[in-house]
């Protein structure tokens, strides 16, 4: 059930919504909880029973850990120093063995699914086709949401494990968390402290939070129908056969894939948190206008949000502390000078960072890549600061001048566009040869060769243009939806009105307009 | 009391607002709703709505379905040789739910005899509730369908009332010449015992297109058109018996292929999925002699009301509308 649909937008959310007012407060967890499942089995069917699985599996998890973490407390009093580190000991590699387990379960669950076929392919060429052993190739269904999912269930049990919040024992709330219907199909990847709390309490009717809810879904629709899936009509012309187009149309495709999978993302999740908020559930946000970055560093912390944060913490943390890790921290200290020392450990944990954020995206070599992309971008960033710094202080340029400003914002854009383009492309191949079209033949075809009429294109202009406008308002911290909400009824009613029919009218939707999904669903 | 008394307020706001969004969702569906039934205007499919041209009540049979059959049926044809007047309301990839809203607008200007629904539209999957839903807000108000006329739209959009009188010259078949031969030979018809599914929304509108066809006195006849591509015993299967325990005639001219005689080296345009002109000559010479057999249609060739038709013998069939 997609999120732009009539049947989630006025059955599935307004259903929810009634039921959910009508419940009395205590039992409001469980229409959010039926309805979740509901909408899962609605668009997974019997795949429900992974999500099912991977609930009892953390709940059960986190509970173990909790009762390891008790069992110390209880002991420790009667023991002695040396007594109470061996324990210690013990117990910690009692808790690690159980997360090890979660891991082995949830995680083995999304290998195989997500990547069997590519390590399976990759193990053919590189060992098997040697020896005559053939991996079969297998046709997997991927239920609805297992990359976000996943992720989650694996937060909320190294949380426990790393004591930053003890084990719930309520399973629905447990079950609530994973399963939530407005999150399950592209996240954002919450955090248990974060949200399952406020899942699980049951909220009265709250006026300002249904129409905040309302308009933030409303503006997610006008970024998904109006801009994004008229971008995609462009777009598709040029990705289907980058052969037959060079120069401007390449440039300019690239450019339209970046604003259609932004605006599209971004519309999804506005629409997300749009669905949470009409019940009184405020998720993390996910996008902070990214396009304003002056760095790819900066840029990944403003684009999906969640994601980023969420590997700092799994992967960077847990590569950072480990204890073959310190090892090599300390070796490079010992062997090298000030500068190496600094860098190489930091650059090294990034680089499991980026293979992870590769591999999330897809099963495909591309998406590695485009992960190596980012590193290689961040680890030369990283390495090249000292040249930059000099070449700087040479030509007497200034930081925190406007002009250099929007240098390091238009140098991002582009780096962030020719990550687009390997993201889009068919294959390797075919972005690197998009790549190099764009530097000749530079001649422009009438537009309606590229699947596009004036009209979608100044569509396009006027919604980016309204998508920047918003987004420099954010950036000063103006709350648009309070501002319009202090203003006069008839002055807010009729900034609602237009949005509402602009959306309804100007929607790239129906008749002549291919239905396009949501791009990270397939995630 | 406060409380309460900010509620009321809260909840009359919200109720006011929705009033206006629906007065103005229904004043911008008077405006974008095409005002005649031909391309020019914009009107879904025009060639699956030519019957609002034709003269009140004077269509005998109605067809539904999607390509299979407006590639495989003829109505001038069958006018020429039996004199029964006929229409092919049916759209690319149309399905059960489309072909009950299409069937709901003939009945408001028509009264056919027989409704012939073309089977191979049960079958098509998909998200059902949507495809439903979407149905029913499009009906109700038209801009769903029709937002994208902004473009094209004048100023008679908001004076004038619709008024469809185009027809269609082909009477909703589409000529299509070309021969690509399907070389499977009888492999998509091996008998077989088991039988497909029906999706329960397919049923359920399968159901009220025979409950309206009863309602409105027509018969409902359910046809499967050769399509090597597109059927199978399977799906035979299941048709057959809803069509038993519904007691509604179902003519599969795929296992009747005999009497069709559709030859796929000659009769296909591609491949195997859709016929080409052979194939449709044949399909609704085989129909023509069905429904004289099963059916009591009046021949209308001398009856001067029906002059349109004879006049539009003269223009060939193999015209694109």
């Amino acid at each position: 059930m997609s999120y732009t649909s009539f049947s989630y937008l006025l059955f599935f959310l307004g259903i929810t919504y009634v039921l959910y007012t009508l419940f009395p407060k205590k039992y409001k967890y469980i229409v959010l909880l039926c309805m979740s499942y509901l909408f899962y089995i609605v668009s997974s069917s019997w795949l429900i029973v992974f999500i099912v699985l991977t609930t009892f599996i953390i709940y059960f998890s986190a509970i173990w850990i909790d009762k390891i973490n008790s069992i110390f407390i209880d002991v420790k009093k009667n023991l002695n120093r040396d007594e109470k580190k061996n324990l210690k000991n013990k117990l910690l590699w009692q808790k690690k063995a159980v997360v090890c387990v979660m891991l082995f379960f949830c995680l083995g669950a999304l290998i195989f699914l997500k990547y069997y076929n590519l390590f399976s392919e990759i193990l053919n060429f590189v060992i098997f086709q040697h020896i005559h052993l053939e991996l079969p190739y297998l046709k997997l269904l991927l239920p609805l949401g297992i990359s976000f999912y996943t992720l989650q269930a694996i937060s909320y049990v190294i949380d426990v494990y790393r004591g930053k919040y003890k084990a719930d024992y309520c399973l629905p709330r447990v079950a609530l968390y994973l399963v939530f219907f407005p999150t399950i199909v592209e996240g954002p990847i919450g955090r248990y402290d974060e949200y399952a709390y406020q899942l699980y309490e049951g909220h009265s009717f709250h006026y300002e939070n249904l129409t905040f809810g309302c308009q933030l879904i409303l503006w997610g629709l006008f970024k998904k129908l109006v801009i994004a899936d008229r971008a995609n009509l462009f777009v598709n012309v040029v990705f289907k056969s980058p052969q037959d187009y060079a120069g401007f149309a390449v440039i300019f495709s690239i450019i339209f894939y970046t604003i259609q999978i932004y605006t599209e993302f971004s519309g999804c999740m506005d629409i997300v948190r749009g669905s949470a908020q009409i019940f009184s559930v405020h998720l993390p946000q996910n996008f902070k206008q990214p396009f304003f970055s002056k760095s790819i560093n900066e840029f990944w912390q403003r684009w999906h949000m969640t994601l980023g944060t969420w590997l700092r913490d799994y992967v960077f943390y847990s590569v950072s502390l480990s204890q073959p890790f310190k090892k090599f921290n300390q070796l490079v200290k010992n062997h090298c000078n000030g500068y190496l020392s600094k860098l190489l450990p930091a650059t090294t944990a990034l680089f499991f960072v980026w293979i992870c954020n590769g591999l999330w995206h897809g099963a495909s070599i591309k998406y590695i890549v485009y992960g190596m992309y980012y590193y290689v971008l961040m680890v030369l960033g990283m390495f090249l600061e000292p040249v930059f710094i000099k070449v700087m202080k040479i030509f007497h340029i200034h930081k925190e001048t406007q002009y250099f400003r929007v240098f390091q914002i238009i140098r991002t854009c582009i780096l962030v566009n020719i990550g687009m383009l390997i993201f889009r492309a068919k294959d390797l191949t075919t972005a690197w040869n998009m790549f190099l079209s764009c530097f000749r033949d530079f001649s422009l075809q009438p537009l309606s060769s590229y699947g596009l009429r004036l009209s979608d294109l100044l569509m396009i202009v006027c919604g980016v243009v309204i998508v920047f406008i918003v987004g420099v308002l954010k950036e000063k911290g103006v709350s648009i939806r309070e501002t319009i909400a202090k203003r006069n009824i008839v002055l807010r009613w009729t900034v609602y009105f237009a949005a509402l029919f602009i959306v309804i009218i100007l929607g790239a939707y129906g008749r002549g307009y291919d239905a396009v999904s949501f791009i990270y669903a397939q995630f | 009391m406060d409380n309460r008394k900010n509620l009321i307020k809260q909840l009359s706001k919200i109720g006011l607002f929705l009033v206006i969004f629906f007065i103005c969702l229904n004043v911008f569906s008077h405006i974008l709703l095409p005002k005649n039934n031909n391309k020019k205007s914009g009107i879904k499919y025009e060639n699956a709505r030519g019957f609002y041209g034709e003269r009140k009540n004077s269509l005998d049979i109605i067809a539904l379905g999607n390509s299979n059959l407006y590639s495989s049926f003829i109505p001038n044809q069958l006018w020429n040789n039996k004199g029964y007047t006929s229409y092919v309301c049916a759209e690319p990839s149309q399905t059960v739910f489309q072909a009950y809203a299409l069937l709901k607008e003939v009945f408001s200007c028509q009264k056919p005899q027989l409704v012939i629904l073309e089977t191979d539209g049960l079958f098509t999957k998909g998200d059902e509730f949507e495809q439903i839903t979407s149905m029913y807000m499009k009906e109700i108000f038209p801009v769903f369908e029709y937002h994208s006329r902004w473009r094209s739209i004048q100023i008679s959009d908001f004076t004038d009332s619709p008024h469809y009188d185009t027809t269609i010259n082909n009477k909703g078949y589409v000529y299509r010449s070309a021969v690509k031969p399907y070389k499977g030979g009888k492999k998509y018809l091996k008998k077989k015992n088991k039988r497909d599914n029906f999706n329960v929304f397919n049923q359920m509108y399968l159901d009220k297109i025979n409950q309206l066809c009863q309602e409105n006195h027509a018969s409902l006849l359910l046809l499967s058109v050769p399509s090597a591509k597109a059927w199978n015993y399977e799906k035979h299967n299941i048709i057959k018996e809803y069509a038993l325990k519904k007691n509604i005639p179902f003519l599969d001219l795929n296992t009747e292929k005999k009497q069709a005689n559709i030859d796929w080296m000659t009769d296909t345009k591609d491949k195997g999925m859709h016929l080409n002109i052979n194939g449709a000559r044949k399909v609704t010479k085989y129909l023509e002699e069905y429904l004289q057999k099963k059916y009591t249609f009046i021949d209308h060739r001398n009856d001067i009301r029906y002059d349109e038709w004879n006049r539009n013998k003269l223009k060939t069939i193999e015209s694109k509308t």
